[in-house]
């Protein structure tokens, strides 16, 4: 067991700036998840832990040791790869016994660590098929079991379970989580689904573009996002942003969108807004108030769209041309093209700049 | 129901006598050639076609016995040899050059149709120059001559070959046996080697088959020491005549390999060739 420790780690492709000066760490034992949009620079991070690319600049440290001149087999870690990588020629069990057999292990220990990952993995039945014929989520078993036989210090996954369909997904993220916890691995997890992210991570660093969006668990990045892209990238349906401009009107906080004006708790810190120009206001789709009849204080649209989910309903509200989705009950009713009103859920206020994208802090 | 399964029968039937009719033809040259291999001389030029007779082997037996300045055994052994060295040599580099080509991406993106632009041009175009080049480096005449000849054909198309197949294994799976503690050359010999194997065999049969049936370079670039088997044969083409019957013996002779290498390396060469493009 080790942690790993990036530091002011670049990695460029010829013009292409993969990784930006990521600078973070997983601790021993901790499980954290990279997690963003395909071409984010998330597997190019885990390729250069696991010794697959080169550093471009900076320094990773798995335990104490400086890794960036080691090839792969150095490092003692293992990869569990997205489309598996079994070895077609193989059965499950000389899959999952091969890396031992490359470090030369004595064959009666060989056998006795297979049959443990075997049991684990609950693979006894098919040790002796050849894995082309297997299933996905066979395959995907088979793939951490040769992971998982070598005792690394490090354990790293590349979208381990995203061929894998809907219900055996879930299924595997519960058993990924409880496996990584039950054997007590330190393991970095590269996925572009936040709800994997969210489910098995400790700790996620949410990255865009090469860059380190922000680092937290996953709690602390769907409650606090740092700036615009964390907001409405976590989160389903995504978080609203809505431009507009916060005041001081008649002793009261003020939001006003488009000439509509909707009243602020007095906690938000007004005078801290004015100074970074125009602002947004975040809010989450469930923080939202949908009502078809007036009320007063309340913002006014124009129903634009409604999606039927199974319990619940995603409507969007075209309000002076803002377009806000709020989650309601299937029952609100309403139809396309309907007058409805808006309210907000204060508790959580985050406002962005504009400007930036960076959230700003107007508590007091 | 049983409509459908009458149509089927005829259907069948067609089909039989067709496949059969195609055998048949294809197979007939073949036939008659080794016939004319063991029917005595007078009877093999009787403008009537002789269906029945004694056979011998007097050819044979004279294909086998030294004559003044040329043996048919040189010929065969000089064939084997030629074309032996130019598919191993051409197996292994065009390996290796595929590896390249496909991990690392060596020559840049179009160095691949560079290499099978080769194989675009008439190969009557390379004989000038090549027989200057061999004439000044006084290489007329070898084996190393023929075999270089061949190479020129047999790499491009062991290069593509491996190309394909080579791409259609997933880097990962090189990853992995990298992570696991294998070296790049331990990767290509026990994960890359064996999933390639059925096209190492298909290239090798089909280089081997080129080079053992060229005429026009052996011709060539041989006037008598480095003569292949298909210039060996065709001497028996006289001024005073044709020896059809020893003719027929040394082809006969010649197939034997190719067709052995065929009945041995049929399975792999389907494989082989279909892979690449269909899964």
């Amino acid at each position: 067991m080790a942690n790993v420790r990036l530091e002011h780690v670049y990695k460029n492709y010829r013009d292409v700036k993969a990784v930006i000066d990521a600078n973070w760490e997983c601790n021993d034992g901790e499980v954290v998840s990279i997690l963003g949009p395909s071409g984010c620079g998330k597997s190019s991070s885990l390729r250069m832990i696991a010794g697959l690319e080169e550093i471009s600049n900076g320094s990773i440290y798995i335990g104490d040791r400086r890794v960036n001149e080691l090839s792969p087999a150095e490092r003692n870690i293992a990869l569990a790869f997205e489309n598996y990588a079994l070895y077609p020629h193989m059965t499950v069990r000389q899959n999952i016994s091969y890396p031992l057999k490359i470090r030369n292990v004595e064959i009666s220990e060989i056998k006795k660590r297979c049959d443990q990952i075997l049991t684990m993995l609950d693979l006894h039945d098919i040790s002796g098929y050849k894995v082309t014929g297997l299933s996905g989520g066979q395959k995907q078993r088979t793939s951490l079991g040769r992971a998982l036989i070598r005792e690394p210090d490090v354990f790293l996954l590349d979208e381990p379970i995203s061929h894998l369909d809907v219900k055996l997904r879930a299924k595997m993220r519960d058993d990924l989580k409880s496996l990584l916890k039950r054997t007590g691995h330190t393991a970095i997890y590269v996925t572009h689904d936040q709800l994997e992210a969210m489910t098995v991570a400790d700790r996620i660093v949410v990255m865009n573009l090469g860059e380190i969006q922000q680092i937290g668990t996953p709690m602390e990045v769907y409650e606090r996002p740092q700036n615009k892209f964390v907001a409405t990238f976590i989160g389903e349906p995504s978080m609203n942003l809505i431009p507009g401009s916060l005041k001081k009107q008649g002793g009261k906080n003020i939001f006003s969108i488009n000439g509509q004006n909707m009243e602020v708790p007095a906690e938000v810190q007004v005078e801290k807004a004015a100074k970074e120009g125009k602002v947004s206001f975040g809010v989450r789709p469930t923080e939202c108030f949908l009502s078809l009849t007036e009320k007063k204080g309340w913002l006014k649209g124009k129903v634009y769209t409604i999606t039927k989910g199974i319990d619940t309903a995603v409507y969007q509200i075209d309000i002076d041309a803002n377009h806000v989705r709020i989650v309601a009950e299937r029952t609100v009713g309403g139809t396309i093209g309907d007058t409805a009103w808006v309210s907000f859920d204060f508790q959580h206020s985050r406002f962005f700049s504009e400007e930036t994208g960076g959230r700003i802090n107007l508590s007091k | 129901m049983i409509i459908a399964r009458k149509k089927s029968f005829v259907y069948r039937i067609v089909l039989y006598i067709l496949i059969i009719a195609g055998a048949a033809i294809s197979i007939f040259p073949i036939l008659w050639m080794i016939m004319s291999s063991v029917k005595p001389d007078p009877l093999i030029v009787n403008p009537e076609p002789i269906w029945f007779f004694k056979p011998t082997l007097e050819h044979y037996q004279m294909l086998f016995t030294k004559a003044q300045d040329f043996t048919f055994v040189r010929y065969f052994v000089n064939s084997l040899i030629i074309s032996g060295a130019s598919t191993l040599i051409a197996i292994v580099t065009g390996y290796f050059c595929a590896y390249s080509i496909s991990r690392f991406n060596t020559g840049g993106t179009q160095y691949s149709y560079w290499i099978l632009s080769i194989r675009m041009l008439p190969p009557a175009v390379f004989i000038t120059p090549i027989v200057i080049l061999f004439g000044f480096y006084r290489l007329m005449d070898t084996r190393i001559a023929i075999i270089m000849m061949y190479l020129i054909f047999n790499v491009p198309f062991a290069v593509w070959i491996f190309l394909s197949f080579i791409d259609d294994i997933p880097i990962d799976l090189e990853d992995a046996a990298l992570l696991d503690g294998y070296s790049r050359l331990d990767v290509m010999r026990k994960i890359i080697f064996p999933l390639t194997a059925p096209s190492i065999v298909a290239v090798g049969l089909i280089c081997f088959i080129f080079s053992w049936n060229e005429y026009m370079f052996a011709l060539v670039l041989s006037f008598q020491k480095a003569s292949t088997i298909t210039i060996g044969t065709a001497r028996f083409v006289g001024g005073y005549g044709i020896w059809w019957g020893r003719i027929s013996a040394a082809l006969t002779v010649a197939a034997v390999i190719p067709i052995a290498l065929g009945l041995f390396g049929q399975r792999y060469l389907v494989r082989g060739l279909t892979m690449g493009a269909v899964k």
